[in-house]
């Protein structure tokens, strides 16, 4: 069994980097982007290599003996608990393999060149490493505390890599936020894990699918797990932390917040779809925030000025998509989503990041203009991953996203109003990606004039995962969804789908169009919504409440409990101490001697104690 | 024979350490201390072999009329408290400071006779004895704060101390009424833990009630447990740092030791009546001591509570009244100890290369140090419990059980693993994250603290992966 390389090569290409760069920094050296580079992501490919050999092992067995596993070691076993750190890998877990390391390899590759300069490439690429192996871990976790453990884990490499420049205390304060609000998410985790252990007796997802629960405890159970996928997923309510997890590096943004771990919550609603999905409540709450954040986080994305801040919405709205997939039952739509976004998305990001590093750090949109003919890579690469998310035949997300609309309709659990604001959704998409395209790429330059003259497009490095990237998200969705999970699928006649198909290409075109129309030929900045260019104001929100409400709590648990009953409490406990120690006459200068002498007194008396039984022993 | 040879040598050991103190050179105590403690934890280290999944019972009679005996036990609760004490001595010993410049001669012997009276008392399966020995930890503690504490009102720190100490003269007069209990029922004085829990399962009644909330109170100040936690902040932050490391690593776990080795064992079914409100407590202790810790201002001070509200996971634990409950209460115990340690005594290599008794502003000091931080980095991970610690095992495993008893207070408590990581990322990001300020002319760790603090964090992770290779043997 060769599983257990899938995620030793980057473990191992985590600790060589690790060590490199704290040996380099011992003695103030640097490791170049190029060694570390190379490490990383020979990792990376190895890793790709493994899945895919697998991937194509798994293929050749018929579809329901589609498992492999392997046990590394016992893990837990206490009383009824028995925890194997286990390995396992069936068609879901296969495509996220394949995603997580194929597109995390040229991910790896590109920052070659996007971090030639940094100061600490090895710092970096360690953590890169240690992000894909936490991530393998938690699509081929065989139990939920092992999946749980690459859950935490991809958020602790999300929190490093987000506060990277960490000089800069906003980048911080942007990488705690991600922390802790997706540690809300996991204590849901934790509890969901609670629940499903007392009411089953196992933690084994397997074992879980089998035996299912109670119908009484699907629905707490499906909610808990469902509010933890809204942390790492990125979905209303716990999706402010995305927009300002953009502070990382670009291509971390691609990788992390954008192609594989905010898709970790699609892959847990849908490895456990066969347990929740007995719950209507459940679903439709799915459906429901899906929907929900798909409208409103593409609201959002308009009105942004931040070239990466309008992806990191659309990428919001876009996880609504999945999750919207997912509740209305059609979990593999979901996960074709997944695979399709993950493509373009990541060719989006690298493009931006490209841009980016042409202009030398500038990231508003209305700085730039009339890219196209200097960055015609960037440029072109970036058009086709535009058409894949409108949803264009014959481009990849057309399929993914199509499917999921229709599904919204027809699917039993679907409805008339997730429909339409699926539909909204794809046109708002329309109109943001191409407001993006147009004022990056088009029309007249208003890029600052010492930054125009040196311009110039980006090196092989970061060029061919590009082109790569660009091809994936053109033939993608010819892949087809490789899984097949237990979900509905209609067949209903055709009519329907290919009306429900015409009809989101005609919407994704007039909004295309009138983007075209409002910034094709914009010369100054635009006077956004602060309303929504601040994400709704969620933030300030959660900031005058939660923030300022556990301060406010550990204020006043601290003047009113702790300073005036807790510790007055102990002063006056000290001061009858003191009196009856005066009374007992037992200390005449001061109470503190007092103890001190009885104190000694006991120690001679343990001495003795243990000396003579030695001694008794002796003579025995 | 063998068997108790070694158990008496746990304790005669750190005695001779004491005594040998007094003739080793005075600028060479630093060396020695390191040495002795870690000699004696090679024993403890071997008996843990020897011993392997077997408990050893020594008792030896000495006056038969007032039942005093030397009894010692050696098994699965014992063992790690045991062991865990050298070690902590051991890094204990390794903090360089004041104390090894002023009096340092004293300042070895006391951290050895910490050591003696703390084996003694994890040792000891006898009740007069523990009790001596509980006691006993305190002197050298005194002394500690009052010789090399950074506060010039050393009295009122003893007055902190006094709390704990009252609590502790309940828990003997509650153990005189269980001796007296025996001495009723059988007509000989025994002090010996079987016999008094024999004792105690054929009496009952209101009598049995009081003893049960003297030996509670006792322990749940030392833990210590909302809301009788109110004598540790003072005592944390003026102690010297080898002080505090030793307070929060160790001497917290006296408390948890006592719950495991006395209350639960003499008092199975008042326990359990009592579950509900002592998970509850647990609970809020959490969450109280977390709140505290938010909005800390020092890093010692946000320490100190962070220890607070672990050692509330810790209770969750042992009162979720399982066996496997009480094992996980053990692992975190251990983890706990293992973190604590290392953030104080990372925390005191901060301490020496700059001034960060304000944690509200950022210190920047990741960048100039970035081998010390990566470790403090990884102990604040071990502090949150991160999947892949040993940590989270104890505290995953700690609230499991509590699930079974008690579903509200495991999930009030719970919410202690986010406010958890508010705090500890303030504590870590403060000291390390923004821009330095002021010039830094010290350099990043020397060979030694890197291969301490690599050991350490080796047997973190290792036991992260491994964790019941540590509870081989609990039934």
């Amino acid at each position: 069994m060769i599983l257990s390389l899938l995620i030793l090569f980057p473990a191992v290409g985590f600790l060589i980097n690790g060590l490199l760069h704290l040996m380099a920094v011992n003695s103030k050296r640097k490791i170049s982007a190029n060694v570390s580079g190379f490490i990383a992501t020979a990792a990376m490919v190895a890793s790709f290599g493994v899945a895919l050999y697998q991937f194509l092992l798994l293929r050749n067995i018929p579809a329901e003996g589609r498992i492999f596993e392997q046990t590394l070691f016992n893990w837990i076993s206490l009383g009824k608990l028995q925890l194997d750190f286990t390995l396992r890998l069936d068609s879901l877990s296969a495509v996220f393999c394949l995603v997580i390391t194929g597109v995390g390899s040229l991910i790896h590759l590109y920052s070659i060149g996007y971090m030639h300069d940094d100061e600490t490439p090895a710092k970096y690429f360690s953590y890169l490493n240690l992000f894909c192996f936490m991530m393998l871990n938690l699509v081929l976790g065989a139990t939920l505390p092992h999946v749980f453990l690459g859950w935490e884990g991809v958020g602790l490499a999300s929190y490093l890599l987000i506060g990277y420049w960490y000089r800069d205390l906003e980048k911080v304060a942007a990488g705690q936020k991600a922390f802790i609000m997706n540690r809300i998410g996991d204590l849901a985790f934790l509890l969901a894990m609670f629940l499903a252990f007392r009411a089953t007796g196992t933690l084994d997802l397997l074992q879980l699918q089998k035996i299912g629960l109670e119908p009484a405890l699907v629905l707490p159970f499906g909610l808990l797990i469902f509010f933890a996928c809204t942390g790492k997923s990125a979905q209303i309510p716990l999706f402010t932390w995305l927009p300002d997890a953009m502070a990382g590096p670009t291509p971390v943004s691609a990788l992390i917040h954008a192609a594989t771990m905010v898709t970790s919550g699609i892959y847990l609603l849908t490895r456990l779809s066969s347990v929740i999905s007995s719950s209507e409540t459940v679903l439709m709450v799915i459906a429901m925030t899906g929907a929900v954040t798909v409208f409103l986080s593409a609201l959002m994305a308009c009105a942004q000025t931040d070239i990466k801040k309008v992806l990191a919405y659309s990428t919001i709205s876009q996880l609504g998509f999945m999750f919207l997939g997912c509740g209305v039952g059609a979990f593999d739509a979901g996960v074709f989503h997944v695979m399709t976004h993950a493509f373009f998305k990541a060719l989006l990001f690298l493009g931006a990041g490209s841009v980016i590093h042409a202009l030398h750090g500038e990231q508003d949109i209305f700085k730039m203009g009339g890219l196209m003919k200097k960055l015609p890579i960037t440029s072109w690469t970036f058009i086709m991953g535009w058409a894949a998310i409108l949803g264009l035949p014959p481009f990849s997300g057309f399929f993914s996203k199509d499917e999921i609309i229709y599904q919204s309709l027809t699917s039993p659990h679907g409805s008339v109003s997730f429909f339409i604001l699926a539909v909204a959704a794809a046109f708002l998409t329309a109109f943001y990606m191409t407001r993006l395209l147009v004022l990056v790429f088009f029309g007249p330059s208003r890029v600052d004039a010492k930054v125009a003259a040196k311009i110039h497009e980006s090196p092989m490095l970061m060029a061919a995962p590009l082109i790569v990237l660009s091809i994936l998200a053109l033939v993608g969705g010819w892949l087809g969804a490789p899984v097949h999970v237990g979900a509905e699928t209609t067949t209903e006649s055709h009519a329907i789908e290919y009306a429900v198909m015409g009809g989101s290409v005609v919407m994704a075109l007039i909004g295309a169009f009138i983007a075209h129309k409002k910034y094709g030929q914009t010369s100054k900045a635009e006077k956004v919504n602060s309303f929504l260019l601040n994400g709704m104001k969620w933030d300030s929100f959660y900031l005058c409440t939660f923030g300022t409400g556990t301060q406010k709590i550990a204020t006043g648990i601290n003047t009113f409990f702790e300073e005036m009953i807790v510790q007055r409490l102990i002063r006056w406990s000290a001061v009858a101490v003191d009196l009856s120690g005066n009374i007992l006459k037992i200390a005449q200068s001061g109470s503190a001697q007092g103890y001190l002498a009885m104190m000694a007194i006991a120690i001679f008396a343990i001495l003795a104690w243990v000396i003579y039984g030695v001694g008794q022993y002796g003579k025995l | 024979m063998v068997n108790y040879n070694l158990l008496s040598a746990l304790l005669s050991l750190p005695v001779v350490g004491i005594f040998l103190s007094w003739i080793m050179p005075k600028t060479s105590q630093r060396i020695y201390a390191i040495f002795g403690s870690l000699v004696i934890l090679a024993v403890s280290i071997y008996i843990a072999l020897q011993a392997g999944d077997t408990p050893w019972d020594v008792k030896l009679v000495w006056l038969p009329e007032l039942g005093l005996s030397l009894n010692l036990k050696w098994d699965s609760v014992s063992r790690w408290f045991v062991i865990l004490n050298s070690l902590v001595a051991v890094l204990a010993f390794s903090l360089r400071g004041p104390w090894y410049r002023k009096n340092s001669r004293l300042f070895t012997a006391l951290g050895f006779f910490l050591m003696f009276a703390l084996n003694a008392a994890f040792l000891s399966n006898d009740v007069i004895l523990f009790y001596l020995a509980y006691e006993a930890v305190f002197i050298p503690m005194i002394f500690m704060v009052g010789i090399w504490g950074s506060n010039a009102k050393a009295t009122s720190v003893f007055r902190f101390f006094l709390m704990s100490f009252f609590g502790s003269v309940l828990m003997l007069v509650s153990m005189f009424a269980l001796i007296y209990l025996f001495k009723e029922q059988s007509g000989q004085y025994s002090s010996s833990l079987p016999d008094l829990i024999q004792a105690a399962s054929v009496k009952n009644g209101q009598a049995l009630h009081w003893c049960f909330l003297g030996f509670f109170l006792a322990f749940a100040i030392k833990v210590p447990v909302f809301p009788f936690h109110g004598w540790l902040k003072e005592v944390y932050v003026n102690a010297p740092m080898p002080a505090t490391l030793w307070m929060s690593a160790i001497l917290s776990k006296l408390g948890v030791f006592g719950f495991l080795r006395f209350v639960l064992p003499i008092f199975p079914g008042l326990a359990l009546e009592n579950q509900g409100w002592i998970l509850a407590l647990s609970a809020v202790s959490i969450l109280y001591a977390a709140f505290l810790a938010i909005r800390a201002n020092s890093p010692k001070e946000l320490l100190a509570y962070s220890s607070i509200s672990h050692l509330g996971f810790v209770m969750l634990g042992v009162f979720s009244l399982s066996s496997g409950g009480a094992s996980s209460a053990i692992l975190l115990s251990i983890g706990h100890t293992l973190v604590s340690a290392m953030l104080f005594y990372g925390l005191h290599l901060v301490e020496e290369r700059k001034d960060v008794s304000d944690l509200s502003v950022s210190h920047g000091l990741a960048r100039v140090y970035p081998v010390l931080f990566t470790f403090m980095f990884i102990a604040v991970l071990g502090a949150v419990a991160l999947p892949g610690t040993m940590n989270f095992v104890g505290e995953f495993l700690s609230l499991l059980h509590a699930f079974s008893a008690s579903v509200p207070s495991v999930v009030v408590g719970a919410l202690g693993v986010v406010l958890g990581a508010v705090y500890m990322l303030k504590f870590y990001q403060q000291l390390g994250f923004g821009e330095a300020s002021g010039d830094q002319t010290v350099k990043d760790l020397g060979v030694y603290d890197i291969a301490v603090l690599s050991v350490l964090v080796l047997i973190l992770i290792y036991f992260g992966f491994q964790p019941m290779l540590l509870l081989k043997g609990n039934g």
